[in-house]
């Protein structure tokens, strides 16, 4: 179907083969069907998005209302014989002890680690947060000596153990103020 | 065409004072902020004291009761409740405490105090019963064995007697965070509380004139002492302050109502101050020059 337009020699000669050329593709659509197929599309589009969405504030939901009822419904009941610890579990041998209590002695021991790294007081001593300190500091004096005497006695070991925890807490309080008392001396 | 160069000029100098001064005031801000920040810092500190304190106080009511109340001198050490023939083993020492000051450390091993034999089966329970017998503020000479080796501490007694009040008495009766109340600071933390020290060195000792006491390096505002910036505290009714935590824990252990005697260095004299410990301030009573103020040294 293609000519070889190099063996022809005049213009009018190439234009009227041209204008013969057989037509090999449809003309294009007119802009109405045009605006008509694209606003189709864009519909179609549309309703697929709205699906996904749906689909995913669904999911969303129900993963909301499991984490929910999890967290706020009570436990289910175990039966008591399975909840008390047996003679091979770690907790038979262990004193009743509060939680709280053996985090304060850990955390004791990190206090006392920390302000036996400091200086015995800062350089500037003002007067009203040293006064703080060193209250705590004789309480916890007390505390040791006292525990020391009852210990010695034998007998009152819940009182002895809850002193040791009042001990234990007044160092990380110490620890707190002295703390502060390093910040508040580092400001200019 | 020169007035409007120099109105020119006018007029950028004065949008750039006024620059220098908006940034002035906004440094002032920024220090009276940091001011305020240190202030609720310490008193935040203040507050963690108070509330550990107000925790405790039931326990410490009981034990009163039971006799074991913190009505005699404390060395600040804990031992292990476990007899040894070898001595009383030292479980721990109370940070801050008249042990600790002097040098002694967990796993050491008492074997004597002031010079009694604590070796055998009841070694905590003679430690304990030799401690509570010293007068407080008196040196107690403990000897130790650590690692194999005998080593002799010099170790001052405290007594923390007005610590927590009477049993069943609130520690403070106003409930407020603040930590002065009976028991903590007596009523000097109006007083005293802005009052900064710093433990004397031999060359501030020099300076200053003396080779012993506190020195004030800011004043109390309300100069309820009478005291001076620059002046140094030689002695609290007849107590010599060795430290500015010793100076505090003089001071923390007057009561409303008492009598307080100051001995200061005050430009190289010597000048005694008197004053009285009211519920929240101190009033200067008699601050007169003391019969040595000659002695200058």
């Amino acid at each position: 179907m293609h000519f070889d337009l190099e063996d022809s020699h005049s213009v009018p000669e190439i234009v009227q083969m041209l204008r013969h050329l057989p037509s090999e593709s449809a003309p294009p659509i007119h802009w109405k069907e045009f605006k008509r197929r694209q606003l189709l599309r864009r519909a179609r589009a549309r309703s697929a998005q709205q699906r996904q969405f749906a689909l995913v504030a669904a999911v969303a939901v129900v993963m909301i209302g499991a984490v929910a009822l999890w967290r706020y419904l009570p436990p289910m009941q175990a039966p008591m014989a399975q909840r008390l610890p047996t003679a091979a579990s770690p907790m038979a041998h262990r004193p009743i002890v509060p939680i709280a209590w053996d985090e304060a002695a850990l955390r004791s021991v990190a206090s006392e680690r920390w302000l036996a790294s400091q200086p015995a007081e800062p350089a500037i001593v003002r007067v009203g947060t040293r006064a703080a300190v060193t209250n705590l500091e004789d309480r916890i004096a007390w505390a040791d000596d006292t525990l020391t005497s009852m210990r010695a006695k034998g007998g009152e070991a819940d009182r002895a153990r809850a002193l040791q925890y009042e001990r234990d807490r007044l160092v990380n309080s110490l620890a707190q103020v002295r703390y502060a008392e390093t910040l508040a001396a580092d400001l200019p | 065409m020169h007035a409007k160069y120099w109105a020119t000029m006018f007029l950028a100098a004065t949008v750039v004072s006024g620059a220098v001064r908006a940034d002035d005031h906004s440094q002032d801000g920024i220090e009276a902020q940091l001011k305020a920040a240190q202030q609720k810092l310490e008193e935040a500190a203040d507050e963690v004291a108070s509330l550990s304190e107000q925790i405790g106080k039931p326990l410490v009511d009981q034990l009163m009761l039971m006799g074991e109340g913190p009505s005699h001198a404390v060395i600040g050490v804990q031992l292990e409740s476990n007899a040894s023939k070898d001595g009383a083993h030292v479980r721990d020492v109370s940070p801050g405490g008249p042990a600790a000051e002097a040098g002694m450390r967990a796993g050491d091993v008492i074997v004597a105090v002031d010079g009694t034999d604590v070796k055998g089966e009841h070694s905590p329970a003679e430690v304990t019963h030799l401690v509570r017998n010293v007068e407080p503020n008196s040196k107690v000479k403990i000897q130790v064995v650590r690692e194999g080796k005998p080593l002799d501490f010099e170790v001052t007694a405290r007594q923390v007697k007005s610590a927590w009040g009477m049993p069943g008495m609130p520690l403070h009766p106003q409930m407020s965070f603040e930590p002065f109340g009976p028991g903590f600071m007596g009523g000097m933390h109006g007083s005293v509380a802005g009052m900064e020290l710093a433990t004397l060195t031999p060359q501030l000792g020099a300076y200053f004139g003396t080779d012993k006491g506190v020195l004030v390096l800011r004043a109390p505002k309300n100069a309820a002492f009478n005291l001076q910036d620059g002046d140094v505290i030689l002695s609290i009714d007849g107590r010599e302050p060795t430290s500015g935590s010793h100076a505090t824990r003089i001071l923390s252990s007057y009561q409303a109502g008492e009598k307080v005697k100051l001995q200061v260095m005050r430009q190289k004299k010597k000048i005694n101050v008197e004053a009285m410990v009211p519920d929240r301030h101190m009033k200067v009573v008699e601050p007169v020059a003391s019969a040595d103020s000659d002695d200058d040294q």
